[in-house]
């Protein structure tokens, strides 16, 4: 499912490199890779939790993207259709080993905002959370969400899509992408709450 | 749902920087009048930027070229086997043609007889035989080194990722 914002974006600026890489250029397929390595890791290091699941399919996201390059449709941008096959191959993982924590699967937490959930909250908690660079401390918040949670902000705040890009790589609608999105940080932002009660306890 | 509460759902949105249109209006309209939900806006501002300012993860430092050369060489297996039938078929009508050429100029120089063990090799059908049976047996010997040096150079080139 790929919204028309995104199929009448102007071709992308990797065209030549990929036109390269279809016609099997090692060097133009080289210099591909390395320029989404470190993006296509921390994406796929968000889904898994895991640097060695994040390794290997980091380099079957490679493989997969010679096979199907063919496929590759340049009006996209090359970095959303890179990610969707990560995606795929993500699913698939978590398929093959029935993993609860799957980002095919619905959110465990629905409905209730952050203030419905913890009425009272400290409106500055995040304030010095910073001031005292916890930042390490939000990523472990992060790391507690559901996976379809995690991707959702790592794709909106790391990656700088927008909703519409998010959509098509993921294949769902927009309204989803942003319930997902606004779900994603009222998780978060509960978790980060139930914590520094309990630092406080 | 009030207004409040409506606004209140959006802000995480707002924070996100996707909220658009006339939703985005409402909601700032409100908080331009609202100093409750302008305080929740704040957390939320302050949560996007916490996540835009995440610590970025380790990648390992050789996973770059382990990567590269994992995909480089099944993309060159890859194109081998896409050239291979193409490179059959063209040292095949190689093959053909320089045997066809070759009984030509025999076959004027000679008149057309050169008898080994009692056959004419000049006639064409035991000059078609003949020949056939010299291109299988060189095109075998050259699978044969072919796949020996491919197997020496994938070896190199996987104790080089390692």
């Amino acid at each position: 499912m790929i919204s028309e914002a995104v199929m009448n974006m102007p071709i992308s600026r990797d065209g030549a490199e990929i036109a390269a890489v279809r016609r099997g250029d090692p060097e133009a397929l080289s210099a591909l890779i390395e320029q989404f390595h470190h993006r296509l890791y921390r994406y796929l290091l968000h889904v898994c939790k895991d640097s060695f699941t994040a390794e290997d399919l980091l380099q079957q996201t490679w493989l997969r993207v010679i096979e199907k390059v063919h496929k590759y449709d340049s009006r996209r941008r090359f970095d959303v259709w890179l990610f969707s096959v990560a995606r795929n191959l993500a699913i698939d993982h978590f398929r093959a080993r029935k993993f609860a924590d799957s980002l095919d699967e619905p959110a465990s937490t629905e409905g209730l905002t952050w203030s419905e959930k913890l009425p009272g909250a400290d409106a500055g908690a995040l304030e010095r959370l910073l001031l005292a660079e916890q930042n390490v401390f939000l990523g472990e918040c992060l790391n507690q969400l559901p996976a379809i949670h995690r991707e959702v902000l790592a794709l909106r705040f790391e990656e700088d899509l927008k909703l519409d890009e998010i959509a098509a790589l993921a294949g769902i609608p927009l309204s989803t992408v942003k319930s997902r999105l606004s779900r994603a940080m009222d998780g978060l932002r509960a978790r980060v709450e139930e914590r520094l009660r309990g630092t406080e306890l | 749902m009030n207004e409040h509460q409506t606004v209140q759902k959006l802000l995480p949105l707002l924070a996100a920087g996707v909220l658009e249109g006339k939703e985005r209006a409402q909601v700032e309209a409100h908080l331009a009048g609202c100093e409750l939900c302008s305080r929740e806006s704040a957390i939320w501002r302050s949560y996007a930027l916490g996540l835009a300012r995440m610590p970025q993860p380790q990648v390992p430092e050789d996973l770059l070229l382990r990567a590269q050369a994992k995909v480089l060489r099944v993309q060159a297996a890859k194109t081998q086997r896409q050239n291979t039938p193409w490179l059959v078929l063209g040292l095949s009508v190689f093959g053909w043609s320089v045997s066809l050429v070759l009984w030509a100029l025999l076959h004027m120089a000679t008149g057309g007889q050169v008898v080994v063990l009692q056959v004419n090799v000049m006639r064409f059908d035991v000059w078609a035989a003949v020949s056939t049976a010299l291109v299988w047996t060189s095109g075998a010997v050259s699978a044969i080194l072919l796949a020996r040096s491919r197997t020496e150079w994938r070896d190199a080139y996987d104790s080089f990722a390692r």
